[in-house]
């Protein structure tokens, strides 16, 4: 494939042909007037394209953020192969990104040394009347729903007056109150948790989700102490957000997901970066990045 | 084992491009005599090797590498042909690092910021932990409060130097 072509497949055909079209127009009338309006076209048509092009290497940057988690499998059609960055052997240089073969053979596709900014598959279709949030995620009905119904369950619980009242509570009451709490979450959007066990966790775990047992794990911290009321509220949607996330790659017709969420979500829980091993990792990763702007939407809303 | 009948199977049974063929070639003749023999026999017959280098088997890198038995060997060489590599692969084998993680570990290692590789080599080859604190993160808070295993907190430091804001506010966050 020659360059034109190859630029034209990456970045879309109509503004790379104008420019040829002004580029051959200057060649024919460099001198005369018409050569002069060219040349002012062109240069607008140029800085057009230059911003365009920046963008879209953002948007391949962002996609290479989320291509670390789930590999070239989990999104065989969202990686442009000409995109991938690396050291440099036995590859060849286009102008903006370095690509290597030997990259392209270990499907090593995205820039690990940059690593950062949050999930996002830019790629991703979306189903009719739907709506991407921040994370990328299509927003369905049933998403919509589920934030809805949450903010709602949550306004309710967590009135002014239970704010002002929460420190006279005792832990028994507090706990009594979570337990109603995630019980409605669970049962306004079928997503079946179970039961909410405090227990004594480390000190920087505030919660966790079993998807076998579909079972919430908050730190008892969080009935304890009364000034943690918001991080525990936070924790509740966000173990929550992840309890619905495997009902819906389990069920992406019930749960209205579009399949590449479903793929980006189950590669996700397939290959899950622990807290422990790279915390960077864990905190970007699509699931967690999900449940994080799904809890934080709604505290940052009621509280 | 030919080039020629080697690029044609590439060519065929895995679709490689001409460029990774060319790439492939050049890497199969520079393997080591061990992985060169270990090479030649799945060409031949297609044994899938048992042997497995710092704990991790070839069944265990096809897993992330398409099922490609090519991938899995240019994988191996990637690591084995550098023996800081092949140090560093050993150390996340022993903590327990799924293989997934393998190869982002290793290209983060490779690229710890200059501030933090020396403590890091030291760490690796003298198991000296290091004293250092990143906006008030230490290596040690970092294990002791936050559980972290000493390679995941060397990245977590190296995060909180390359983006403090957003490092600092996931740490303030926590584990959920």
């Amino acid at each position: 494939m020659n360059k034109l072509a190859e630029i034209k497949q990456k970045f879309g055909g109509n503004l790379v042909d104008e420019i040829v079209r002004y580029k051959s127009a200057i060649n024919r009338h460099w001198s005369d007037d018409k050569g002069k309006q060219v040349s002012r076209n062109i240069e607008k048509v140029q800085k057009q394209f230059d911003e365009f092009y920046k963008e879209t290497a953002k948007l391949f940057e962002k996609l290479a953020e989320v291509e670390k988690f789930g590999r070239k499998q989990a999104w065989p059609d969202a990686v442009n192969s000409d995109h991938w960055e690396g050291d440099n052997q036995g590859g060849f240089s286009s102008d903006y990104i370095t690509v290597t073969t030997e990259n392209t053979i270990l499907g090593r596709d995205f820039p690990i040394s940059t690593n950062n900014g949050g999930g996002r598959n830019i790629n991703e279709t979306s189903s009719p009347g739907s709506v991407r949030n921040e994370e990328g995620i299509t927003n369905t009905e049933e998403t919509i729903n589920f934030a809805a119904n949450s903010s709602q369950i949550t306004s309710k619980y967590f009135d002014d007056n239970t704010l002002e009242d929460w420190e006279n509570l005792g832990p028994d009451s507090r706990r009594d109150k979570f337990e109603k709490y995630i019980a409605e979450i669970s049962d306004s959007s079928r997503i079946g948790i179970g039961q909410i066990i405090f227990k004594d966790m480390d000190e920087e775990q505030w919660g966790s989700f079993n998807p076998s047992s579909k079972t919430i794990t908050l730190n008892s911290n969080i009935l304890h102490d009364p000034e943690k009321l918001k991080i525990g509220v936070t924790t509740i949607l966000h173990e929550s957000r992840h309890g619905f996330q495997r009902e819906a790659i389990e069920n992406p017709q019930k749960y209205n997901i579009s399949e590449e969420t479903a793929q980006l979500w189950r590669m996700n829980m397939i290959y899950y970066n622990d807290g422990r091993d790279d915390f960077e990792a864990y905190y970007n990763q699509p699931i967690e990045a999900d449940a994080r702007t799904f809890a934080d939407s709604i505290v940052n809303k009621v509280m | 084992m030919t080039d020629d009948n080697l690029s044609e199977r590439l060519r065929k049974e895995f679709n490689f491009s001409e460029d990774e063929i060319i790439i492939t070639l050049k890497k199969v003749t520079s393997f080591s005599t061990e992985l060169f023999a270990l090479f030649e026999k799945w060409f031949d017959i297609g044994a899938i090797p048992e042997k497995k280098f710092f704990g991790v088997g070839f069944n265990d890198i096809l897993s992330i590498k398409d099922n490609n038995p090519v991938k899995a060997f240019i994988f191996f060489d990637w690591i084995l042909r550098d023996p800081e590599r092949t140090a560093n692969a050993n150390k996340l084998f022993t903590l327990g690092y799924p293989v997934y993680m393998l190869e982002n570990s290793l290209i983060k290692i490779e690229n710890l910021q200059p501030k933090l590789k020396p403590l890091y080599n030291e760490w690796l080859r003298n198991n000296k932990e290091p004293e250092i604190s990143i906006r008030n993160y230490s290596y040690h808070d970092l294990i002791s409060r936050f559980k972290m295993k000493p390679i995941g907190a060397f990245f977590t430091l190296d995060w909180l130097i390359r983006e403090p804001e957003k490092a600092m506010a996931a740490l303030e966050r926590g584990i959920m």
